[in-house]
């Protein structure tokens, strides 16, 4: 299931509030358990099977590494074989599909594995693998307990709200939430504050965006001019900003509503600092789990870490060329920022400072757009005016006036300047103000549904991985 | 400090009523916004009622009667369509007029056509030097001013022209275009030259090119833009007299089909 | 702490409090809120009652799938099922009013290839045009047009609205112009067919309701343009025309493109037909739609104006072949291979042949030749919308 659907938003998600607020205590969490899988299972009841075996999987694995051993060698090598297991699993899953000679048999070419069934890479099965890495980890390193209880272990790592984009919560932060949390109006409000937000920048903002990209690039076939190429990679960019960070709103929102108190996951990326601030505060999660169990261990500060790990990062998108470009490129951009050159650059004044910052992020995102490595720097060539088409073309310019209303909207969510006035202009004042703001969220909400009702759908990128 | 807090209310309490202003205003531009918009798809109406009236009425028309009528009047088209089709070789002439030498007078003298339709003479042809016979048949021509007019030459110039095929064929463009401008609004059609029995090809073999002249005539014709008709197919042997040149009565009633054919009319 | 400082933080702190308790009264507000809101949509989605064709839409909605092991095993009865639940929802229709209008505010002026243009114009999108397709009905046209060398053969290719009335386009709007496609046509078929120019006629009435405003057809005013500038070419002897008068025979017409788009889904237009003021100079008609076999002495279905789509009063909509036999004073028969933009100009050929026989290749089955064979057809039309033409492939096959 995904969070942007009528059967979830009207369906599911009703329900199960209903059925988890009427609960006892003690059985709450297995009302929320019995959700996820239900939510997971939506997707398909083989991906749910994949997910319980990996569940279960390291459950065990929890208790053989807490458990008696005669030295601490034979703990080590248990790590080692459950680690190396799960991300056995997460590889074959993940990229099985598109390795020769590999058992499921392509999706592209429309065949089926046995059964006559369409394969897809599970959802989320990057982010739960991540939890549960991330439990057996601290386990050996003692930072948490060993979870006997295996409804709370299957929840931490099955929870619906942060199992389809994040954010991933380490084991020993989340510990505690699943015993101790508390609900109550205010937070139920503060959550669906956050789920209609998430909801109007995946639905409003980045579904459009999406939109605006496939009819610019319909029109502009073969003939895109220096502003068009810009204003596509900047629809394609901010599309996926939105889409994310919609995500991860209403995941924190969903969260709010049974009482988690999720860690923020975007801080604003685009507004303001240099490179790697922005990646600092995109997938604030991620970056941080990458650090804490993945960097850590390869060696702080050095070059070649940082770049071993966007290498990864750039290949867990996908086996391609373009992927490792990706990845190097931003690898070098990181060292660069941290050596003396850096230094000096970050000399530049502010504004300056975070344009050129914006290109070279941008640039980044050319190796996602196209397929090829070619295509992409035939693309950027175009950028750079290099192309053969002019400064602009009557396409762009039709775009951008009939788009106008959702690129002010878009601009003024990429900061926070807005959105911090909003609440300090409501946040003051009394119940008048409150139920105005109430009635705002009403509205947008029932415009978030009125276009997941009638509008195009988007599938969200990362949902696959 | 009380004044502060009463200054602090205050200010509140202004920032309140400017919200509270704000938020009223807006709704009412709405409001206003929707009324114009819904105001303006109303535009005015046309009245039907005339016009389903009328549908209605031709609803209720019987089709059946009207069917009837039609084949009433299709019949009376398939009656005309097939006396056109049956019409005597005279009916179909009625318009047309032809020109030629003494093979020509066969239509006549042999009962297919009316005398008055044919302006043929004995020895003419296109490369009449002392005796312009010819002459007196464009004149008759241009005076009868026909729909189509169709000329049947060759025989005599087969000799007149003493194997030179380009004196038939100039002479004959001169008369072409002579009669193209003085008729132009008649449709002119030429007929092949007749072929001749082996008998007279070995007397005078001057009568060997009769197909080397067609063939330069035809493509004459093809550049003038005139119908040439190619009547070799219908001679029979047992239609040539004695002469073995000239037909006998056999043969005049299919070369009128066949112009007729040709020539549409 | 001076006074001044405790005055200060004293202000602070009561602002803090002033803060924790808007944030709190805010989410209260908001949870109420979003919770009336969710359950009452819930519980209103719940109400059964399955629609299967959508008029508002004019495509069929997607019902409630059926079950099955693979489909459970994969995820694809769940999809289908998202999408059931989705089309079928409650309010739809009120949902996708607050889309558009959003859409509109936010500048957005093209939905479902369909512009929302000035005056309350919708304007159809010119097609892409398919030169395969364009270049071989053209030349089966030809070859058609030099077997019959006796029967004179005309084309008419009829503009989309956004090229005539390019000023009711929204701003900076591009448009494709199909006029380069109707010249390279004409240039080809010089020699054999007739071309019957209607763009320069319909661009000198483009200030008229030529077009309709909420569907792709021209308005039987466009199409009366038309036959006059048709009956010139066809050499039309006009005393047999009998003097005409519109009459409205509905006033709440609201087209295709109004449902494709979403935009103007209010709007009401009329829909004329052209008669004899004088019933007795009507001519009397004897109409067999040949496929369904049934006759009917008129050109007009009434039972059509109670539907969605009211142009199809004229002729009935599509119909493979409609044979028109008339008592007019002449036997001259025509052949008229169309789309649906001729439906409302042929009313107007009828007094000037004795049968008019209606071809839509889309739905014919047989071949013109042998129509041409066993009929004495002295004309032969093609009338089609640009639009249609350029990618239409049921010439080819009914000239095959």
């Amino acid at each position: 299931m995904i969070f942007d659907s009528i059967i979830f938003i009207f369906a599911f998600l009703p329900v199960v509030l209903i059925v988890y607020h009427i609960a006892p205590d003690w059985l709450k969490n297995g009302v929320l358990l019995l959700a996820s899988l239900i939510f997971y299972a939506w997707g398909g009841l083989i991906y749910l099977c994949f997910m319980l075996v990996s569940v279960i999987f390291n459950y065990v694995c929890g208790l053989w590494i807490a458990g008696k051993a005669k030295k601490r060698r034979d703990v080590r090598m248990r790590l080692a074989v459950c680690l190396i297991v799960n991300m056995v699993m997460l590889g074959m899953l993940k990229y099985g599909e598109s390795l020769p000679g590999s058992l499921y048999p392509a999706q592209n070419a429309g065949e089926t594995a046995g059964f006559g069934i369409e394969w897809l890479v599970p959802m989320g099965i990057t982010f739960y693998t991540f939890h549960s890495l991330s439990y057996i980890i601290d386990v050996y390193r003692g930072n948490a307990k060993v979870q006997k209880n295996p409804v709370d272990f299957a929840l931490y790592v099955t929870l619906f709200v942060k199992l389809p984009a994040g954010p991933v919560v380490r084991y020993s932060v989340f510990e505690r939430q699943l015993h101790d949390r508390k609900g109550s109006w205010v937070k139920f409000g503060e959550g669906a504050m956050f789920f209609v937000r998430g909801l109007v920048k995946k639905v409003i903002l980045a579904d459009n965006l999406g939109r605006l990209f496939e009819e610019l690039m319909a029109m502009e076939e073969g003939q895109m001019s220096v502003l068009g190429a810009w204003i596509g990679l900047a629809a394609f960019a901010f599309q996926i900003y939105f889409a994310f960070g919609g995500y991860s709103d209403m995941a924190a929102g969903l969260g709010w509503m049974f009482g988690f108190e999720l860690p923020k996951n975007f801080d604003y990326p685009y507004a303001g600092g240099g490179v790697a601030a922005f990646w600092r505060r995109w997938h604030i999660s991620l970056g941080a789990w990458v650090e804490e169990y993945v960097y850590r261990f390869l060696g702080r500060g050095s070059a070649f870490s940082i770049l071993f790990i966007w290498l990864l990062a750039g290949l867990w998108h996908g086996i391609s060329w373009n992927f490792v470009i990706w990845g190097i490129y931003f690898g070098i951009l990181t060292v660069i920022g941290m050596s003396m050159l850096g230094e000096s650059l970050r000399r530049i004044p502010g504004v300056l400072r975070h344009i050129f910052s914006v290109i070279l992020i941008f640039a980044g995102w050319v190796f996602f757009l196209c397929p090829t490595p070619k295509e992409a720097l035939e693309y950027l060539q175009v950028m750079l005016g290099a192309g053969i088409n002019g400064l602009s073309d009557p396409f762009v310019r039709y775009i951008l006036i009939t788009n106008l209303g959702l690129l002010i909207a878009v601009f003024l969510g990429l900061t926070p300047g807005m959105y911090r006035g909003f609440e300090k202009l409501f946040n003051r004042g009394g119940k008048g103000r409150a139920v105005v703001n109430g009635i705002i969220y009403g509205v947008l909400f029932l415009l978030c549904t009125a276009y997941l009702v009638t509008g195009v759908h988007y599938p969200f990128l990362y949902l696959r991985f | 400090m009380g004044r502060d807090k009463a200054k602090t209310t205050r200010k509140r309490e202004d920032r309140d009523v400017v919200l509270r202003i704000s938020v009223f205003l807006m709704l009412l531009m709405l409001m206003i916004g929707g009324l114009v918009v819904t105001a303006g798809m109303m535009n005015p109406r046309e009245d039907p009622t005339e016009g389903l009236k009328r549908l209605k009425e031709m609803e209720g028309l019987d089709v059946k009667a009207i069917d009837g009528q039609i084949q009433v009047l299709e019949e009376e088209e398939r009656a005309a369509d097939e006396a056109w089709a049956n019409r005597t070789i005279g009916e179909k002439f009625a318009n047309s007029f032809v020109i030629g030498d003494s093979i020509t007078q066969g239509l006549y003298e042999h009962g297919v056509l009316e005398k008055a339709r044919v302006t043929a003479e004995g020895n003419s042809g296109v490369c009449d030097t002392e005796e312009t016979r010819i002459e007196g048949h464009i004149e008759k021509a241009v005076e009868t001013a026909p729909q189509v007019l169709f000329l049947s030459y060759g025989i005599n110039d087969i000799v007149a022209s003493t194997g030179h095929v380009s004196v038939f064929t100039d002479a004959y463009r001169d008369v072409l275009d002579r009669l193209k401008e003085e008729l132009p609004d008649t449709k002119i059609c030429v007929n092949s030259i007749l072929p001749v029995q082996q008998s007279v090809i070995d007397k005078n073999p001057l009568y060997g090119n009769i197909s080397k002249y067609n063939q330069e005539l035809e493509e004459l014709c093809g550049e003038l833009d005139v119908l040439f008709i190619d009547n070799g197919s219908l001679v029979e042997d047992e239609y040539y007299t004695e002469d073995g040149i000239h037909m006998g009565s056999g043969y005049y009633e299919k070369w009128a089909d066949h112009m007729a054919e040709e020539a549409e009319l | 702490m001076g006074n001044r400082q405790r005055q200060k933080s004293g202000k602070q702190s009561q602002r803090r409090r002033e803060d924790k308790k808007g944030k709190i009264y805010r989410r209260r507000a908001v949870a109420a809120v979003f919770a009336v809101l969710l359950g009452t949509i819930s519980l209103i989605d719940l109400i059964p009652g399955e629609k299967g064709f959508s008029h508002r839409e004019d495509r069929e909605l997607t019902v409630k799938p059926k079950m099955s092991l693979k489909g459970v095993l994969d995820g694809g009865y769940m999809r289908e099922y998202d999408a059931y639940r989705t089309d079928q929802f409650t309010g739809r229709s009120l949902l996708r009013l607050m889309k558009t209008g959003t859409d509109l505010l936010a500048g957005r002026r093209r939905e479902g290839g369909v512009y929302k243009g000035r005056d309350d114009y919708l304007l159809e999108e010119i097609a892409a045009p398919d030169e395969e397709q364009i270049d071989k009905s053209v030349e089966l046209i030809g070859e058609f047009a030099g077997r019959y060398e006796k029967v004179p053969v005309y084309l008419m290719l009829v503009p989309g609205a956004a090229n005539v009335l390019d000023e009711k386009l929204p701003d900076s709007a591009v448009v494709r112009d199909e006029r380069q496609s109707f010249e390279s046509i004409r240039q080809t078929l010089e020699t054999s067919v007739r071309w019957v120019d209607v763009s320069t006629v319909l661009e000198k009435h483009m200030k008229e309701e030529i077009y309709y405003h909420t569907d792709r057809h021209w308005t039987s005013l466009g199409a009366y343009y038309a036959y006059q500038a048709l009956a010139e070419v066809m050499k039309l002897d006009m005393e047999k025309a009998p003097g005409l008068e519109p009459y409205a025979v509905t006033n709440s017409f609201n087209g295709m493109l109004s449902s494709a788009s979403g935009y103007n889904t209010g709007y009401a237009e009329p829909i004329f037909i052209y008669t004899p003021k004088n019933r007795d100079e009507e001519i009397s008609l004897a109409v067999e739609y040949v496929e369904e076999g049934v006759k009917t002495a008129t050109l007009y279905d009434r039972s059509k104006l109670i539907g969605k789509n009211e142009y199809e009063v004229f002729l009935g909509g599509s119909h493979g072949m409609v044979d028109i036999r008339t008592t007019a004073d002449t036997t001259d028969r025509l052949l008229i291979v169309k789309d649906s933009y001729a439906n409302c100009l042929i009313p107007f050929l009828t007094p000037f042949y004795r049968e008019l026989i209606v071809i839509e290749p889309g739905l014919y089955e047989g071949d013109l030749d042998t129509i041409m064979e066993e009929n004495k057809i002295s004309s032969v039309l093609f009338l089609y919308g640009g639009n249609t033409f350029v990618q239409d492939s049921g010439i080819s096959r009914c000239l095959e």
